[in-house]
């Protein structure tokens, strides 16, 4: 019984990162940073460079050294364990290959100090490589590769290591569009099955929500956010987080809550008429509103809409992006079929409020509307 | 509208590599046109030649309708160029970076203040004037690059892929200000870039290139859904279309099949003219991912599936099914949930598919 409760507990706390502060010199890096990984999951961390994504990956890995606060593995303080001895695979995204070897024996040199049958390394780094969609490549030397095909061997390199925690930076950045598109499908499929602990860090909103079951953002050596990826997309907890996942990303329009004996309205900023009912009754305050690209529909003939100057129109694949231009705000919307609207042209627009942000004075949310929203 | 440039069966050799092969195409009057196409196409080459950087092997290249421009010296040309390395003169300000090409032409200097004041509040660059390149960020440095081949009265812009090492965030804005710039101002602009979805997005007409030659010459959607060959339709389009190897059958119900492992694939009824000579030949179908449809078991063509994995975007998803093996990836333009495993079954919507022939890549359907 008691072997059963660790075991449990185990699961729950696989790797705990607790108060983690990390300074280069008089550079905080991290701020009493906190996060856990459960077993077989994926953890990804999403966020701008220099917020701090890949010192958290070397901290767990051992390879820099925390200023204050503990790494937790399996209910033991790893602070000071040597990086050998932790079960860890790395990938970092400048792949250290060995240059005078072929892909082969770099991705079978990880399995080499394991005294595996041959045969059995031959299989696995095969059905890796097929994966990875390296397989014609396994003769070649590392030079003879191109970038994303090296990342790719690093990545096969770490993957058939078993590993009691994968640490993965970026490892599919520098892949053409399409091939990082197939990638996330394996990759994704892969970990069905495998159920491998791991920490992915990546600056693609894409990768993360795909294959984060759990998403952290980060900004500034600070967690903005932890969450599913349901939670960061429809309730993200400030306006960061809002602008980072998403293509386009959310709009966000400055205004102000009004209550009067009428109910609430979201007032746009700097605009004779843009006032929207809403059915919420909230306090009066200064707020910003965001709303995705595809709730925001345009019209040329509605007057009860908010007053809008078509300001750009492109393409998105076979979608249209528009940009509309509000008082001095531009913003993005999407529609499936072509609309034939001329820079410059004054429309108007319909805001379905189903799902839109409001975020206070401090950027933080307060409230996600809910449907029958809007006029 | 008339033409500004033709290019017109126009060669490029180096030494006995061919580079271009015989390419010919108009650019017309405040025409927003690219030419993309993979490293090696010959893109660069056919921006060069028509910025006077490289010499023609043969052909002609044609400005204004009557001005034959292959022996005119580059800086003879009245073409503007803005290069992907932003070239900019390290020791001169935003301002006189801006200045220097109108002094070389013997413009006044109220001409010169004038129009540097027009093309900074153009690019938004009223804070940088005074600064240094070194001092500024990429996008910023992107943005004078292209103010200097704006600031000329050019009859062609030619912008060398100008956007392409921005990040995300800066390249969608400076993508709408310049599509802003090329319509209000009634420019011309030649857009050279490897990215499809940036040529898609910004262009009136896309010129594909292959192998040194044009593949197809059309509005984006035109490639999206009338490519005129296997490497248009599998170049444009994110994510890329499915290709399915099979084979074409004429079934007894009188009816086109596309065969792929025991899977039979609809094809449209009135198809038959065009392909009764490859019946029972091995074909490759193409479907793009917007084009199928996820549905009841129950409804007629419905092929079933299993969810290989499943990839959630929060207003839309994509599902990658398997049937027999072969991958087939959906875009959703919901989103549900599909477990890894489970049964889906899909059919596609009959007037996106293509066939194509195995070994040309030509379109057959």
């Amino acid at each position: 019984m008691i072997y059963n409760d660790t075991k449990i507990k185990e699961k729950e706390n696989y790797l705990t990162l607790r108060n983690i502060h990390k300074k280069y010199g008089n550079v905080v890096a991290l701020k009493n940073l906190n996060l856990s990984i459960k077993e077989g999951e994926i953890l990804a961390i999403i966020g701008p460079s220099g917020a701090g994504k890949t010192t958290i990956l070397k901290i767990i890995a051992g390879l820099e050294e925390i200023t204050s606060g503990e790494v937790v593995f399996k209910n033991q303080i790893i602070n000071d364990l040597d990086p050998n001895m932790r079960k860890f695979a790395m990938v970092f995204e400048t792949y250290a290959l060995y240059p005078h070897i072929s892909v082969y024996d770099n991705i079978a040199s990880s399995l080499s100090a394991l005294k595996i049958d041959k045969k059995i390394i031959k299989e696995k780094v095969e059905d890796i490589s097929k994966l990875l969609q390296i397989f014609p490549l396994l003769d070649r030397k590392p030079n003879h590769l191109s970038g994303g095909q090296r990342q790719r061997v690093a990545l096969g390199r770490a993957l058939i290591k078993p590993a009691d925690l994968y640490l993965l930076d970026e490892p599919i950045a520098h892949l053409d569009a399409k091939l990082r598109h197939q990638m996330i499908g394996e990759f994704a499929h892969l970990q069905e099955s495998r159920k491998l602990s791991m920490v992915y860090v990546t600056h693609d909103w894409q990768e993360a929500i795909t294959l984060g079951d759990h998403i952290i953002v980060l900004k500034d050596g600070e967690i903005v956010q932890y969450g599913t990826k349901e939670e960061i997309f429809d309730r993200p907890a400030d306006n960061f987080v809002g602008k980072i996942i998403g293509d386009p990303p959310m709009n966000l329009i400055p205004g102000n809550i009004i209550t009067n004996l009428e109910g609430s309205f979201f007032k746009i900023d700097n605009i004779d008429n843009g006032k929207i009912k809403l059915i919420d009754t909230l306090s009066s305050e200064k707020v910003s509103m965001g709303i995705r690209p595809h709730k925001i529909d345009i019209t040329v003939s509605d007057e009860d809409g908010i007053r809008a100057e078509i300001y750009s129109v492109e393409r998105d694949g076979i979608d249209f992006l528009i940009s509309i231009k509000i008082a001095d705000g531009i913003y993005k919307t999407r529609f499936k079929e072509q609309k034939s609207f001329k820079i410059g042209e004054k429309v108007w627009v319909k805001f379905n409020l189903e799902g839109a942000c409001l975020f206070n004075r401090k950027n933080k949310l307060i409230k996600v509307l809910e449907g029958k929203n809007g006029k | 509208m008339e033409n500004k440039l033709v290019v017109s069966h126009v060669y490029k050799n180096y030494g006995n590599v061919e580079a271009v092969k015989d390419i010919s195409f108009e650019v017309k009057d405040r025409e927003f046109i690219s030419i993309v196409g993979p490293s090696g196409c010959g893109k660069s080459s056919t921006l060069r030649m028509i910025a006077g950087l490289e010499e023609i092997t043969e052909g002609d290249i044609i400005l204004e309708g009557n001005k034959r421009i292959n022996n005119i010296p580059a800086r003879d040309r009245n073409i503007a160029l803005c290069f992907e390395n932003y070239a900019l003169y390290p020791h001169l300000t935003v301002a006189n970076n801006f200045a220097f090409p109108l002094q070389v032409r013997g413009f006044t200097k109220q001409e010169i203040d004038k129009k540097i004041k027009s093309t900074i509040s153009l690019l938004d660059l009223e804070d940088y004037k005074n600064m240094y390149p070194k001092e500024l960020g990429g996008g910023e440095l992107q943005r004078v690059a292209l103010g200097r081949a704006l600031i000329r009265d050019a009859s062609v812009y030619l912008l060398d892929e100008a956007l392409s090492h921005l990040d995300t965030q800066t390249k969608i804005e400076l993508r709408s200000r310049l599509m802003r710039i090329h319509k209000l101002n009634k420019l011309t602009f030649i857009l050279v870039t490897h990215d499809q979805s940036e040529a898609v997005a910004v262009s009136d007409r896309i010129i594909v290139m292959n192998e040194g030659t044009i593949q197809q010459i059309g509005k984006p959607e035109e490639l999206y859904n009338n490519p005129s060959n296997l490497f248009v339709a599998d170049f444009i389009g994110e994510p890329p279309i499915n290709l399915i190897e099979g084979t074409l059958i004429y079934s007894k119900d009188n009816q086109f099949k596309h065969r792929c492992k025991d899977i039979d694939f609809y094809l449209p009824q009135n198809s038959e003219n065009n392909l009764s000579k490859y019946k029972d030949q091995k074909v490759l179908m193409g479907i793009r991912p917007q084009y199928i449809d996820i549905c009841d078991s129950s409804q007629p063509n419905a092929i079933e599936g299993i969810v290989y994995s499943y990839e959630y975007l929060g207003e839309k998803g994509y599902l990658l099914l398997d049937s027999k093996g072969e991958r087939i990836l959906v875009e959703l333009d919901h989103t549900g949930y599909y477990k890894t495993n489970e049964k889906a079954y899909y059919r596609f919507q009959e007037k996106h598919i293509f066939l194509f022939d195995l070994k040309t890549g030509k379109r057959i359907l």
